[in-house]
């Protein structure tokens, strides 16, 4: 029976202040009170929701949780059945199915990942984040993967949005957004453990358990760990600093929900990753090794005043360069965010947001003081339906960027602390219209401004060895990124599927970059070098064959034009930021899937179209290269048995059609097959 | 050029896309579990086997095939969290239950379903967009998608609430 008593009980909580709320959040868990009545949904039960709509529900888009298909961006959503499928073994090769995305594999586990173009090592334009938590690295702006303290068994959906969503998520989201979502722990139970081995010794392992303390408190444990050879190929151009080391890894997770009261729920992760890879860097190919940890609190009151949703987090992380003399970053981020999202009209929903954080790195990149800046921020999204079948959303978002240095510099470093004291003030915005225009038929036309923040190294480096200086730049502007996209998605019942195309125009200001200009003969800093503009088509359509083959093709074309004055005269190009010539032109990605009963077989074949890629010989400053890479097709796969005590045995592998690729100036990649064993329980 | 060729790809695509349209098809098994999935959103809304009133008009021969579909796709409990088991009934008296299916061409009992649905303490539900506003908190369409449509009138009179990320993602009229 439907009791309608929770609506007494539901005003009389809605009285309570907020703050006391808060209050109650920040105490811990252990304060909590639980009743003996049945808990209520809260934050987003992705797994209900998507079973009531036939499609996968996001929050990344605006903020609003909506349907994929109403989304005002163009974005695709993997699922944990794309994820298995696939075979992959790391979250990369993962979104190698997903069109537009561009993945560089350079070593047996970095990889480089961006959206739209604009690849380069230690790629800069794409913010990662794990359930909102940014997992993006700020010391130098990028995302090391295998730091990504995530089990592949343990991730409900992998939202990956196309452009600037700066306006919603802060810097950084320029080229692009992936949210990976893990199950929540109060709705999924969701067990498993597995082996991995193949070849290169190659073995992985996961843990993952879910489990409820009682009706009121889910949580879910993660552990994993990974080790493999080194490819011994030949080095391709890249300089390579020292024996490289096997890569190997570790990571834990643990995800606390606590349904508070009928209204509210908190939650709390702790993470962390260890990791030790070769990594091609700027300078050529070094080993890595990253210590992340994060902890996260999140509470969520469904009140009468909208959804509101509180965040406090930090993330630690320690990285060492073997090696080198400029070698060792610690890097602490805090983020308090407050918001609110309401449906003030039938047809109005708007969300406001404010953000606070810190940003810190000390370490030999200077090795005196310690670089840092405060964000303030404060943004609203309006989402507007303003008939069944068409609406408009608009964000704008405004942040306040502190800098500071404190400490002392190195000898040969010309700033002073007070050319240090800057402030940054930018905005950035969203604006797309969805039109569906028929059953069949959605068109959706957008606008974006979003911003590239310059690094803390890029800010901050202060390295002074003999007569020479090289540095960051306290006058660095962010990298403007603006982008104008028309997209239609066309369902076909007649294949079961969907066709969507997309073209998009996109303009960077202020592209910045590192070692970029030189004062003299001995001096030289990061700074602004110039803009850069993209125009690309996706194409991508998809079907079933009756209830057993899925098929889906993607095309994209891309092209890069350079307007950079990245000629350091004396020594040739900062070649790092040569987009036009990095960028492959073509993209095409062909999948095929079968399923009947226990049996899984897939397979994803892929063409990279001809790119020059950057080298970097140390033993030479001043000479930077370019080494032309061939086009190259690739091909992952995997065939699976599930068993009806639900063991799963699987073979996969990737970069099947041959040997070895050159992908990069680093070694080729070798070929690898994988053999895994899972089971849930 | 290339906004021409854009412009040329763009209509040749939808020229070869054009001709397939989708046929209307009966409620199915969808139909009631995605009633049964919304009802799971309500504040403090229901779990476990409610039986559904499925109120139909004796003298609507539409109504009573409609009331005859419904009943034989909910005569075992349909859903998971919320599981909805169907009774016929011609009549408001005998309506009892606190989730009231009003079928398609009921049209005289619709303002009087409603009224029943707000002593009952609980709302009326449709496949027929045509209920919306008149009698029906919720209607659900799942053809050619899935389409929750929300009277907000009705759901005031009925004192329906559902979960804020939930009714966001709903269309209200």
């Amino acid at each position: 029976m439907i009791s309608k008593s929770y609506k007494h009980i539901s005003n009389a909580d809605n009285n309570v202040p907020k703050a006391k709320h808060l209050l109650l959040a920040a105490v811990s868990c252990a304060a909590l009170c639980f009743t003996a009545a049945p808990s209520h949904a809260q934050s987003i039960d992705f797994t209900s929701m998507e079973e009531l709509f036939g499609e996968p529900v996001t929050t990344s888009a605006t903020g609003k949780p909506q349907r994929m298909s109403e989304v005002p961006v163009t974005m695709e959503i993997l699922t944990q059945d794309d994820i298995r499928r696939s075979g992959a073994v790391n979250l990369a090769e993962a979104l190698r199915q997903v069109n537009g995305v561009n993945v560089i594999q350079r070593t047996e586990e970095q990889y480089d990942v961006s959206i739209r173009g604009y690849n380069q090592s230690l790629s800069q334009r794409l913010l990662v984040l794990v359930n909102g938590r940014q997992v993006y690295l700020d010391q130098y702006g990028y995302t090391n993967w295998n730091s990504i303290p995530v089990q592949m068994q343990e991730i409900r959906q992998i939202e990956v949005v196309k452009g600037p969503n700066t306006a919603l998520f802060g810097f950084n989201a320029v080229n692009g957004v992936i949210n990976i979502v893990t199950y929540n722990p109060l709705y999924d139970d969701e067990s498993s453990v597995g082996v991995t081995v193949g070849t290169g010794d190659y073995f992985k392992g996961h843990f993952v358990h879910s489990f409820k303390l009682n009706d009121k408190i889910g949580t879910r444990i993660s552990v994993g760990g990974l080790r493999s050879d080194t490819f011994d190929n030949d080095f391709n151009s890249a300089f390579a600093g020292s024996q490289l080391v096997q890569p190997r890894s570790q990571s834990f997770n643990i995800d606390t929900i606590a349904q508070v009261n009928d209204q509210s729920q908190l939650r709390i992760e702790l993470s962390g990753n260890n990791n030790e890879a070769p990594e091609l860097i700027d300078l050529g190919v070094v080993n890595s090794r990253y210590k992340t940890r994060a902890a996260k609190v999140s509470y969520e009151v469904d009140s009468d005043y909208g959804l509101i949703k509180a965040n406090l987090y930090k993330n630690f992380l320690d990285w060492k360069v073997v090696g080198f003399q400029v070698s060792e970053a610690e890097n602490e981020i805090l983020v308090a965010q407050l918001e609110n999202t309401i449906q003030v009209h039938p047809d109005h929903t708007v969300r406001v947001q404010g953000e606070y954080r810190e940003n810190e790195l000390s370490g030999t990149f200077q090795p005196n003081g310690e670089i840092s800046y405060q964000v303030f921020a404060l943004s609203g999204m309006w989402n507007w339906r303003i008939r069944d079948n068409l609406s408009w959303t608009n964000a704008v978002r405004g942040d306040r960027l502190v800098l500071d240095f404190n400490g002392g510099f190195t000898s040969g470093n010309p700033f002073t602390l007070e050319d240090y004291d800057q402030t940054i003030n930018e905005l950035s915005y969203n604006s797309g219209l969805v039109w569906q225009a028929t059953d069949q038929d959605t068109f959706r036309l957008n606008t974006a401004r979003g911003l590239e923040i310059p690094s803390l190294i890029e800010f901050g480096f202060d390295f002074t060895f003999g007569p020479f200086f090289l540095g960051g730049s306290p006058r660095l502007d962010p990298a403007v990124v603006t982008n104008y996209e028309l997209a239609w998605d066309r369902q076909i019942d007649s294949i079961d599927g969907l066709f969507r195309a997309a073209a998009f125009y996109n303009r960077t200001q202020d592209v910045k970059a590192v070692d970029a200009v030189s004062v003299g003969l001995t001096n030289r800093f990061s700074d602004n070098i110039g803009d850069s503009s993209s125009f690309g088509i996706e194409l991508e359509v998809e079907g079933k064959l009756n209830d057993k083959i899925n098929w889906g093709v993607g095309y994209i074309y891309q092209e890069i034009n350079d307007d950079l004055e990245n000629g350091r005269s004396e020594i040739g190009l900062t070649a790092n930021k040569d987009f036009e010539g990095r960028n492959p032109q073509h993209h095409v990605n062909l999948e095929l899937g079968y399923t009947d009963g226990p049996w899984e077989a897939d397979t994803l074949v892929y063409y990279v179209s001809s790119s020059q890629e950057f080298v970097a010989p140390p033993a030479s400053l001043g000479t930077y290269l370019f080494e032309d890479i061939d086009s190259y097709v690739g091909a992952n796969a995997r065939v699976g048995y599930t068993f009806d005590n639900d063991v799963t045995i699987a073979a996969h592998g990737q970069q099947l059609l041959r040997p070895q690729t050159q992908t990069s100036v680093t070694p080729d990649i070798d070929r690898r097959l994988f053999f895994s064993v899972s089971t849930k329980f | 050029m290339k906004f021409k060729k854009i412009l040329l790809l763009a209509f040749c695509t939808w020229s070869l896309c054009a001709p397939f349209s989708l046929a209307h098809a009966a409620d199915s098994i969808k139909d009631i579990k995605t009633i049964a999935k919304a009802l799971g959103f309500i504040k403090g809304g229901p779990s476990g086997t409610l039986t559904m009133d499925i109120l139909y008009d004796p003298n609507n021969p539409d109504s009573v095939k409609h009331a005859d579909e419904i009943a034989a796709l909910t005569a075992r409990a349909v859903g998971s969290k919320v599981k909805l088991e169907g009774r016929k009934t011609a009549s408001l008296n005998s309506a009892t239950s606190q989730v009231i299916f009003i079928t398609r061409g009921a049209t005289s009992l619709y303002n009087s379903a409603l009224q029943k649905a707000v002593q009952n303490k609980g709302l009326t539900i449709s496949t027929d967009e045509a209920c919306l506003e008149i009698g029906c908190v919720l209607v659900v369409k799942t053809k050619p998608r899935v389409d929750i449509l929300l009277s907000t009138k009705a759901a005031e009179q009925t004192n329906t609430e559902f979960a804020a990320a939930f009714s966001m993602m709903i269309k209200k009229r």
